[in-house]
């Protein structure tokens, strides 16, 4: 009768989650009540049996999975997720409660203090945020470009045939530059698609390296430059005679600089 | 944006236990596979929550999580209750049916065999799927009961009683099983 109680005791003992304190006087007792001592015997061959049933992913998940995760990666970012937390709420939160009470109203000064922090950060961040999304969408766009067997819908012969090829695809007409005396070679131009618009988008070859200019009209750009660096790549954005520009690369951004410099 | 490919690829080394959890929360194979895909999206967008070193059980309660609404939206839970009918049907398809040794086998036999496998398999299959996880998880991933309790949201005595009650069924199924064909 007391080795029934013992029972949970043993089922503890074989997953490792017995309090050291009583570790050995149950496997002692295991070891000399032959009834326990079988049914710890048992535990464990139920276990090696179980272990059996352990499904192993197949090896095209894995591949799945780590070329879904490469695309996740150069996605701008989703919504917040509703995700459980590591730490959860104690189960006796109403005890929690009542002894917390008296301190109610320090967590509220410090809770409407959060509040106005937040709204003051979200206000702020929203700001930064539309750069964000943009330099996410335009690294996308870049990196897509170079995956691409032809970064460019039409190939370079000189700037007048990558010009007029721009026009009655947009509602603009971005200045083609051809700088191939200043180390920017002219590859070509495509449409793209950057924060909700058509824009033209040029390629530059800068020694072995792709740069992608794209070019729109001033509006929701940057007035002041912009310059970051995403997964490596190099991010600059800037504005001149009512038109963005942003360039993407895996240049430095001293050959951005200098490109900002001639277009 | 550092430290992306380091998160993949912590993910990635627990694709064959999201993998496990979604198989026998589900059945089915394909679905799992697609359960662990959209796990592992949502663990990666949401990779700045994840407080511990260690992501496994963190990762597990959103392929449970995810393994639930996808039961819950297929309405298959008629399915999931005659869990042991779509397993035989299963194996009756593939034309691997139960195959019980003519002869005695060895207890290395016994461990191996197909017919061993697809016992063990049906024992899981059938045990209630509240039961059948947290043993899944104590076994199978060797979670401890802290962190079974964190995954699947309810008491460590709750954990403990469910394990115990997983135990007393497999016991009887399995061990009941082993001394009949060893004798």
């Amino acid at each position: 009768m007391r080795c029934e109680r013992l029972r949970d005791r043993i089922g503890m003992l074989v997953d490792g989650e017995l309090p050291s304190g009583e570790r050995d006087a149950v496997s002692a007792h295991a070891a000399d009540c032959p009834e326990c001592g079988r049914y710890r015997d048992d535990l464990l061959r139920v276990r090696r049996h179980l272990i059996q049933a352990r499904q192993v992913a197949p090896a095209r998940l894995a591949q799945r999975l780590s070329s879904r995760l490469a695309v996740e990666a150069v996605r701008p970012a989703f919504g917040e997720e509703v995700l459980p937390t590591r730490a959860g709420l104690p189960r006796s939160a109403p005890m929690v409660a009542r002894r917390l009470a008296p301190y109610a109203r320090y967590a509220a000064v410090i809770l409407v203090a959060c509040a106005l922090s937040v709204a003051g950060t979200s206000w702020w961040a929203q700001r930064t945020d539309t750069q964000g999304r943009v330099s996410r969408d335009l690294l996308s766009a870049h990196v897509r470009a170079l995956i691409q067997d032809s970064p460019v819908q039409v190939a370079s012969l000189d700037t007048h045939t990558v010009k007029p090829w721009f026009a009655g695809r947009l509602d603009y007409s971005p200045a083609v530059k051809d700088l191939a005396a200043e180390g920017f070679q002219l590859v070509g131009g495509r449409l793209d698609y950057i924060d909700g618009r058509r824009v033209a988008a040029l390629v530059y070859r800068r020694r072995l390296h792709q740069i992608s200019v794209f070019i729109w009209p001033t509006g929701n750009g940057p007035t002041a430059s912009y310059s970051a660096r995403v997964d490596g790549y190099s991010v600059l954005g800037w504005s001149k005679a009512n038109m963005t520009y942003w360039a993407v690369s895996d240049v430095g951004e001293g050959d951005l600089r200098e490109l900002e410099a001639l277009l | 944006m550092q430290g992306i490919q380091d998160f993949e690829r912590l993910l990635l080394m627990h694709t064959d236990a999201a993998y496990n959890l979604a198989y026998w929360l589900v059945h089915n194979p394909d679905d799992a596979q697609d359960i662990v895909q959209d796990a592992f999206l949502r663990a990666f967008r949401a990779q700045h929550s994840v407080i511990a070193d260690d992501i496994k059980p963190w990762l597990l309660t959103i392929v449970r999580n995810v393994a639930y609404r996808w039961l819950s939206v297929q309405k298959r839970t008629a399915n999931v209750i005659s869990f042991e009918g779509a397993l035989s049907a299963r194996d009756d398809e593939s034309g691997r049916a139960l195959q019980v040794p003519s002869e005695a086998p060895s207890p290395e036999d016994l461990l191996m065999s197909h017919a061993d496998q697809t016992l063990v398999r049906n024992a899981l299959a059938e045990l209630p799927p509240a039961v059948r996880e947290v043993i899944v998880l104590r076994e199978l991933e060797d979670m401890s009961y802290r962190e079974i309790a964190e995954i699947t949201n309810v008491p460590i005595g709750t954990v403990m009683s469910r394990l115990a009650r997983a135990r007393e069924q497999l016991r009887a199924r399995l061990l009941a099983k082993e001394t009949r064909n060893a004798l």
